[in-house]
């Protein structure tokens, strides 16, 4: 098992050569490679730094909307739709805001607000929340069509058994007895047997029995 | 020898030596990167695995807790696949929300944590926050402030998004106008009790009998049954050993005499000279001057130890009584008080006795020395726990070698108890529905049904009654389900049968009289023609009194007919009897006439409901998004 054996000159020789022939592609690939981890680095940070303004701006909101300065509130809530539109927090804060005209009486305001929330939510949870939020205002408003609209947006496979209970409310608003029927026919389908909403969806259907049956 | 070793190394043999060294140390262990290594997580949510320590943290706390709400709780239902399933999907549901957090930049404040550490309870004194007793409070449950920190940290970011979507929950008035139009609801109706009609024809012949009971040879079917050869081990049955002889009860005597001893007592009398806590070296110099000359006084012959106490006593309970203590025990008083004490002879006064109160000058007044109780008066009572001792260890050594003798032939439950002497007993046949006496004990008739028992003709695992008391089975004879004679049942069915027909005719008459109302003949006219009187209710609610609720359920469940019109049906009250009914109208609730609170509740508890559901809808729409695994094997 010879080995080829250079003399300690020799060798340096050789390697002094190789850096001379290659030194840039060395130095740039250093540096690309400094520039890529100080880079993410900054990008995390920079991310950090923004999910914590938020944060704070949102517990400025939180704060002010329970202590009930709508004012104030609000304020923040336009900051946060306004510099962080797409965290979370801009959807929760409006969200909240929604509901508190609501409350209120102010379903014009809500509807608006909750339409900002569907469009901005960065979570398709969420998204289809605030949707089904909203069919329920557009029902309070008399917009039957608008709510039903809203509904059939909504992903297919979430939210399906309340969806469907809204649909039904909404079908009977427009005194469709028939198409009602048979969203709360799907909405009993879709809950859980010991869910909550079962005994009142029950006296819904029974209440839209057809003769025959 | 190195030189020697470096010739025979080089050669050919050596080349693939090496090869075959190198080519075992490259690649041993490899498989591990490429077979999983052995997983332990009992769910998999996303990348994130919920190990089995931490689900088996999870379920220890939430069965305590389980128990704290509800002591009554069948600890069954808390080890049931069912509750590890609602715990594991509670993990679930938190891993959840604590990815959906971190992927949206849901971040807790310092502020906020700081805010949420100060109102625990836990950590305050005085309403306000106690760092004392925070460090305190992390100390005792071993915690750094660090690790309590990230926790409640984590805690709080989990909670953001519960908390935001349950307080943006909306519920318009109209939803809960709705809600109260229909469960507000009344309907004005009319009914005529059908009479129940005599059966066409009411003989059964024997054929007919024979033939339902070949059609319906599983409703009589006796129930399956077993016998058991059991053994029934307690104290009591335990042999009574024999009386112990009495050289071995002195000897239980002498190993308890401490059991035996009633102390002596001490009525004494003192003069308190007190010394306060941080006296200076003059205080006391001057307490014990005062002592020694109180002590010289009351030493004198012809000195009258009460009244000089009176006098003297700094003792403010004592000294108007003559400084009588009353009878003292030993270990009722301080310990240099006591040797004095017990040092004294009735009438004696000690000499000046220093305890944390000051000078005592003590009198002994009376004393009743202490006594050991003789051996002839605990006799009995030796002897009585002698014989318990006894029969427990006989219990433990008969039961030890049954189970072991068992263990080892697990086939025969007789011959190891013969072999112990112990008597073997046969039972009655008894049901899956229990015997009487043991065999009414369910932990007993499972046993005996367990396919250890039933199945591979085992003895059972030891049923322990109580702590001294235990039943092993092992089957005797085993009666399986088996058809019930036709003449034992002849009778039923021929009822079975006569209700059949009685029911047929009773919905033929009710259909027809239900066609005639359909086709426009009147309630009070049909209900002349078969001899019955129409009833009128008017707004009936689901919860009427006086109706039959079955009857009350179906009208509400008929279709709201038209105005002017009726809804009509006949409605099976069971047993053959039928009622024809008419909706004339139906009223929905007046949501106007609910005061405001109680609106004000409503919407709260229907804010509730929705909330929770909602809520679920919400973390399904999560779950459905991320890819969940369960190992219900390894929970």
């Amino acid at each position: 098992m010879a080995l080829d054996v250079y003399d300690d000159y020799e060798q340096g020789e050789r390697v002094r050569k190789w850096l001379a022939d290659n030194w840039a592609s060395i130095a740039i690939g250093i540096g690309l490679g400094l520039a890529l981890i100080f880079g993410w680095q900054w990008w995390k940070a920079h991310r950090a730094g923004l999910d914590l303004a938020a944060a704070e701006q949102y517990q400025l909101f939180t704060s002010a909307n329970q202590a009930g300065n709508a004012v104030r509130a609000d304020a923040a809530a336009a900051v946060l739709t306004r510099d962080f539109p797409h965290n979370i927090y801009a959807t929760l804060a409006v969200s909240l805001k929604a509901a508190r005209e609501a409350k209120a009486g102010d379903y014009k305001s809500a509807a608006a607000d909750l339409q900002w929330a569907a469009a901005h939510a960065p979570d398709a949870a969420l998204k289809g929340l605030m949707q089904l939020r909203l069919a329920r205002v557009q029902m309070a408003m008399q917009q039957p069509r608008d709510a039903l609209a809203t509904l059939a947006a909504i992903d297919p496979h979430d939210y399906r058994a309340e969806a469907a209970i809204a649909r039904g409310d909404a079908q009977l608003m427009l005194g469709n007895q028939a198409a009602a029927r048979v969203a709360y026919d799907q909405a009993l389908a879709y809950l859980k047997p010991d869910a909550p909403q079962r005994g009142l969806l029950k006296l819904k259907l029974d209440n839209l029995a057809i003769a025959g049956k | 020898m190195l030189t020697l070793l470096r010739d025979k190394l080089s050669g050919w043999f050596a080349k693939i030596l090496f090869g075959i060294l190198i080519f075992v140390f490259a690649f041993f262990g490899i498989e591990g990167y490429f077979v999983a290594s052995h997983a332990t997580w009992v769910a998999k949510v996303g990348d994130h695995q919920i190990g089995s320590q931490a689900f088996q943290d999870a379920l220890n706390k939430a069965r305590e807790q389980q128990l704290q709400n509800n002591p009554q709780i069948d600890p069954k239902a808390l080890d049931g696949q069912r509750f590890k399933n609602d715990v594991l999907e509670g993990l679930i549901q938190r891993q959840l929300l604590i990815d959906l957090a971190q992927r949206s930049g849901i971040v807790v404040t310092d502020a906020q944590l700081r805010d949420a550490i100060a109102h625990v309870p836990a950590f305050q004194s005085n309403g306000a926050f106690d760092p004392t007793a925070y460090t305190a409070v992390l100390a005792g449950a071993g915690l750094t402030p660090e690790t309590f920190q990230d926790m409640e940290r984590n805690d709080l970011t989990v909670q953001v998004l519960p908390q935001a979507l349950s307080d943006g929950s909306i519920v318009t008035p109209q939803q809960i106008d709705g809600y109260l139009r229909l469960i507000g609801q009344t309907r004005d109706f009319s009914y005529v009790d059908l009479p129940v009609p005599q059966p066409v024809d009411s003989t059964v012949t024997p054929t007919q009998i024979a033939d339902y009971y070949k059609a319906h040879a599983d409703a009589y079917m006796s129930p399956e049954q077993v016998a058991v050869q059991y053994v029934d081990l307690s104290t009591d049955s335990m042999p009574a050993p024999a009386a112990p002889s009495d050289e071995a009860l002195r000897k239980l005597y002498a190993q308890n005499e401490s059991r035996f001893v009633v102390p002596g007592q001490y009525d004494v009398a003192h003069i308190l000279i007190s010394v306060p806590k941080n006296a200076t070296v003059a205080q006391k110099s001057a307490a014990l001057a005062q002592a020694q000359k109180v002590d010289a006084l009351a030493a004198a012959p012809g000195a009258n130890f009460a009244a000089l106490a009176k006098q003297y006593s700094d003792d403010l309970g004592s000294k108007n009584q003559g400084g009588d203590l009353g009878w003292l025990g030993l270990g009722d008083t301080d310990p240099a008080f006591q040797a004095a004490m017990v040092a004294l002879k009735p009438g004696q006064i000690s000499k000046p006795v220093l305890t944390s109160d000051g000078y005592h000058i003590i009198k002994l007044l009376a004393a009743r020395a202490g006594s050991t109780k003789p051996f002839d008066q605990v006799k009995d009572v030796l002897a009585s726990e002698y014989l318990k001792d006894a029969r427990d260890k006989e219990y433990s050594r008969i039961a030890g070698k049954l189970i072991d003798a068992i263990d080892s032939n697990p086939g025969s439950l007789a011959g190891a108890a013969q072999a112990l002497g112990i008597p073997v007993h046969t039972s009655p046949l008894f049901s899956r529905a229990g015997g009487s006496g043991l065999f009414a004990d369910s932990k007993i008739v499972q046993a005996a049904f367990s396919s250890q028992v039933l199945k591979d003709n085992n003895t059972s695992d030891p049923i322990n009654l109580s702590p001294q008391h235990m039943v092993l089975v092992h089957l005797a004879r085993h009666v399986p389900a088996q058809p019930l004679p036709l003449a034992q049942v002849a009778g039923t069915i021929q009822s079975t049968i006569l209700a059949q027909r009685v029911a047929a005719a009773a919905s033929q008459q009710a259909d027809a009289l239900l066609a005639k109302l359909k086709a426009g003949s009147s309630l009070d006219a049909l209900a002349k023609s078969v001899g019955g009187n129409v009833k009128t209710i008017a707004a009936a609610t689901p919860g009427t009194q006086g109706v039959d609720p079955t009857l009350l359920s179906a009208v509400f469940k008929l279709p709201a007919p038209a105005p002017k019109q009726r809804a009509r049906s006949a409605v099976n009250l069971g047993q053959g009897r039928y009622a024809l009914v008419e909706v004339t109208a139906v009223h929905p609730g007046d949501p106007s006439k609910l005061p405001a609170e109680q609106r004000a509740f409503l919407t709260t508890q229907i804010g509730q409901m929705q909330d929770a559901a909602t809520t679920q809808a919400f973390l399904d729409a999560l779950r459905r998004a991320t890819t969940v695994q369960t190992a219900p094997d390894r929970m």
